[in-house]
């Protein structure tokens, strides 16, 4: 565990977190993470 | 013959906490690297390439630039050790958990302490500073480049022209941005600077790079008395680690073999790169949290650390809880509140190998 990329790590956290926190906004989570991921640098 | 101690067999685990941050399997490789002697030539020959590429780290031309023995904070305590002695004054910019213990060592040392306060999840201004020195004449200005505690990123330059200016030593803790991101050392005019290893190197914890600017040498130098710590003395570090190969304690054998592979990682991929991907990734984990309603502590988002993110913990949950249930579910740890951030904060790390893609 843990030698995934962090782009990974980042949405396994989000999902656990959202999982636990019970939210229902999981979904709109891994998006928006997955956009900012994706968007060019400054 | 049994005994009731077991096989030592770790839990798989994925440290997105402030610290240690996840290891690479190169550098796990190098830490079950047969030993050498802290004497052996062979040794020595790495010694000078982990310095090498610690200046390349920090940024720095510095000939005392190598590691105190123990973690980030024993850098910390170093740092102050041999900057200041009873009676001189310092100034301190506490904006976090790191820099009241820089008070806490500070006024232990027997030092005069001027604190320029400011709430947490906000950066020192100049302005505050500068006011300070109007009546404070401190022989270092110290604070906290990346807080640990906060998430805060502090703005260096002005506040080191200041310190210079006033004709103190600039201090710097560079725990959580050694690594993570570029702190130029002899650009921005720090006298001292120190750091840890297992945070945004990506190496285990207990060894803390330190640098020290020519000033800062002469400084020491000046002294009236020697530094009260013989262990931590800089000046015995630079006997082990400089030309003379003194005897000061015996060298971190494995440590160094894992600093020295952590720190080539950091060469190979070269420090803008690194950077930009712990600001990549950074923008990812922001975006996700606040989509999911959360709040951040750090409100401008200038001031936030690349390397770690502060979030507060909503409103009717527990954030123990929150973190408990990561750690048996899912396998993995982030950081609690620290200080008076205790029970309102989660703290999420991005340094080292869990960084990495």
């Amino acid at each position: 565990m843990g030698y995934a990329s962090q782009r990974a790590n980042v949405m396994f956290f989000l999902a656990a977190l959202g999982d636990i926190l019970k939210s229902d906004r999981v979904g709109e989570a891994l998006e928006a993470a997955a956009a900012a991921a994706d968007a060019p640098d400054a | 013959m049994t005994t009731p101690f077991g096989t030592l067999n770790p839990s798989p685990r994925l440290l997105l906490g402030p610290g240690p941050s996840q290891i690479s399997p190169r550098v796990l490789r190098a830490c079950a690297t047969p030993l050498l002697g802290y004497l052996d030539p062979e040794y020595l020959a790495l010694m000078d390439e982990t310095q090498a590429l610690l200046r390349e780290v920090f940024e720095t031309k510095n000939a005392w630039t190598f590691c105190a023995p123990g973690t980030g904070m024993a850098g910390m305590e170093a740092a102050f050790i041999n900057a200041l002695e009873p009676g001189d004054e310092v100034l301190i910019c506490v904006q976090g958990a790191f820099g009241e213990r820089m008070v806490e060592i500070a006024r232990r040392l027997g030092a005069k302490v001027t604190r320029v306060d400011t709430e947490w999840g906000r950066a020192t201004q100049p302005e505050q500073v500068a006011e300070a020195l109007r009546t404070a004449r401190p022989k270092v200005v110290a604070l906290v480049h990346a807080e640990t505690s906060t998430g805060v990123l502090q703005p260096l330059e002005e506040i080191a022209r200041l310190a210079h200016e006033a004709g103190a030593l600039f201090l710097v803790d560079c725990v959580t941005s050694l690594g993570g991101m570029p702190v130029r050392a002899d650009a921005v005019g720090m006298d001292i600077a120190y750091s840890g290893t297992q945070k945004c190197l990506g190496a285990p914890p207990s060894l803390a790079p330190m640098t020290f600017s020519p000033a800062a040498v002469e400084a020491y130098h000046a002294r009236k008395a020697p530094v009260p710590s013989f262990y931590l003395d800089a000046g015995q570090f630079w006997r082990y680690w400089g030309p003379e190969r003194a005897y000061h304690q015996t060298g971190m054998i494995t440590m160094i073999y894992a600093l020295r592979e952590a720190l080539l990682e950091v060469h190979e991929e070269g420090l803008a790169a690194r950077s930009a991907r712990h600001r990549r990734n950074q923008r990812a984990l922001i975006a996700g949290l606040e989509a999911m309603g959360l709040t951040l502590l750090v409100p401008d988002p200038t001031w936030r650390l690349p390397s770690l993110t502060t979030v507060l913990v909503p409103e009717g949950v527990e954030d123990k809880a929150v973190r408990g249930a990561l750690l048996e579910k899912y396998g993995i740890e982030i950081g609690g509140g620290l200080g008076r951030l205790a029970g309102r904060g989660g703290r999420g790390g991005r340094g080292g190998f869990g960084a990495s893609g």
